[in-house]
């Protein structure tokens, strides 16, 4: 069975390039918009895999919003990789004590990405 | 028309203050607003043609790769379809062979009845030979009753006799040649079956060989190709996400022309702009992660 990864990023086009990358190597893909979304279709989508989510994004920011799916019991397990263009030492350590489990700078290598979440959602 | 900044830039290098600021400050206000707006419009049209242009490119890239798909099945049911034919190939010789086979143990059989009806021919013919040595004897009998004058009869005697040899020999002569057909005709029917079980392992090896080599082809081919297309959509991907930091340095863009017009707008009025803020990063050790850097938390880096 295909595994689902939730792609959350404010920018459409960097949606549908996560989407294009890991649907080619036959993942599902559910989008959000912002943190505050991608928090919400956590909640309501159980069967979600793992989460690519960038940083700097309106309503609910990326590291706010991995904290917040940590802090519930039923997510620490899921697998939340960063996808930004940020790249301070002193964010990527916060993402790293809210429970993320990497971070890659934008721009992608398409290959790395499909191959971390293989590597990620074999667990 | 004159530019505002230059009243201003005289102001701020230190330039008496004989502007009448009240008449250029809400000059110069009112054009650094427009100017702002006009080049926020202009970077938010640049921002909304860029983004539009690379979703319509990752709608083609998407699309690209679904065709490569497709086509690659089409490929694979083609290869699929001539193996079916190979196969149907395959089943027909063996059909055909099963056909000649069956037409050779006819024959054998027929060959076989033929020899039970000539062995009975062949009964019929010593009976025969056997009522000609009786014809023979009573001739010779009938010979030496009447005497001299039954010399015809002795010569009948000898020819019957004659004749009965003949027959006898004949006959012996087919019976032989009746049992070497029969001892011949079951390596023949052995060699018939054999042939059929030969014929029967080919089929099914060519029908092994085939599939497999048209899965094999089917498989090989197919998974090259759209691994290429991949490979190639994945690059193209990479060239695709400038879009990405264009829309944020267009943001800074906007945000510096906004700290601009703030701190022109403080100067006109005679106040102290606050000092730049300082990312705190700068202050901080460690290096930045470059861009396309990756790092995995709890295990190696990538």
């Amino acid at each position: 069975m295909a595994k689902t990864v939730l792609v959350v990023d404010d920018s459409s086009t960097v949606r549908q390039q996560v989407a294009l990358a890991l649907k080619q190597a036959g993942f599902d893909i559910v989008e959000a918009a912002d943190g505050e979304e991608g928090l919400a279709t956590v909640a309501a989508n159980r069967s979600i895999d793992m989460v690519v989510c960038d940083v700097n994004m309106p309503v609910l920011n990326g590291l706010e919003m991995v904290e917040r799916i940590k802090a519930r019991p039923e997510n620490k397990a899921l697998p939340i990789l960063m996808l930004t263009t940020e790249g301070q030492p002193s964010l990527i350590k916060r993402a790293k004590q809210a429970g993320a489990v990497g971070w890659i700078v934008k721009p992608f290598d398409a290959n790395q990405l499909v191959e971390t979440a293989r590597h990620l959602t074999r667990r | 028309m004159r530019f505002p900044f230059q009243a201003f830039g005289r102001a701020a290098q230190g330039a008496p203050r004989d502007v009448p600021a009240d008449s250029v400050a809400p000059r110069v206000r009112g054009e650094l607003g427009r100017s702002r707006s006009r080049v926020a419009a202009r970077v938010e049209s640049l921002n909304a043609t860029t983004e539009r242009e690379i979703l319509a490119c990752g709608r083609v890239l998407s699309r690209i790769v679904e065709t490569a798909r497709e086509l690659i099945a089409e490929n694979d049911a083609a290869v699929a379809a001539a193996a079916a034919r190979s196969d149907e190939s395959a089943t027909r010789f063996i059909a055909e062979m099963q056909g000649d086979i069956d037409a050779q143990e006819a024959a054998v059989s027929s060959v076989l009845a033929l020899a039970d009806g000539m062995e009975e021919a062949v009964v019929a013919i010593g009976s025969l030979s056997q009522y000609s040595d009786i014809l023979s004897i009573n001739a010779r009998i009938e010979a030496a009753r009447i005497g001299e004058q039954g010399g015809g009869f002795a010569i009948i005697a000898d020819h019957t006799r004659e004749l009965s040899n003949t027959i006898r020999k004949a006959a012996e002569r087919v019976s032989v040649a009746i049992a070497q057909v029969r001892a011949g005709l079951p390596p023949v029917r052995e060699r018939a079956s054999s042939m059929q079980e030969r014929a029967r392992a080919f089929g099914d090896l060519v029908n092994e060989q085939v599939s497999s080599a048209s899965m094999r082809s089917a498989a090989g081919s197919g998974g090259r190709q759209i691994e290429a297309v991949m490979r190639l959509s994945n690059e193209a991907l990479s060239h695709l996400q400038f879009q990405d930091s264009l829309a944020q340095e267009l943001g800074s863009i906007n945000r510096d022309l906004e700290v601009l017009a703030e701190r022109v707008s403080l100067a006109l009025d005679g106040r102290e702009a606050p000092a730049e803020p300082v990312h705190e990063d700068s202050h901080t050790a460690g290096e930045r992660l470059a861009p396309g850097k990756a790092v995995m938390f709890q295990q190696e880096e990538i």
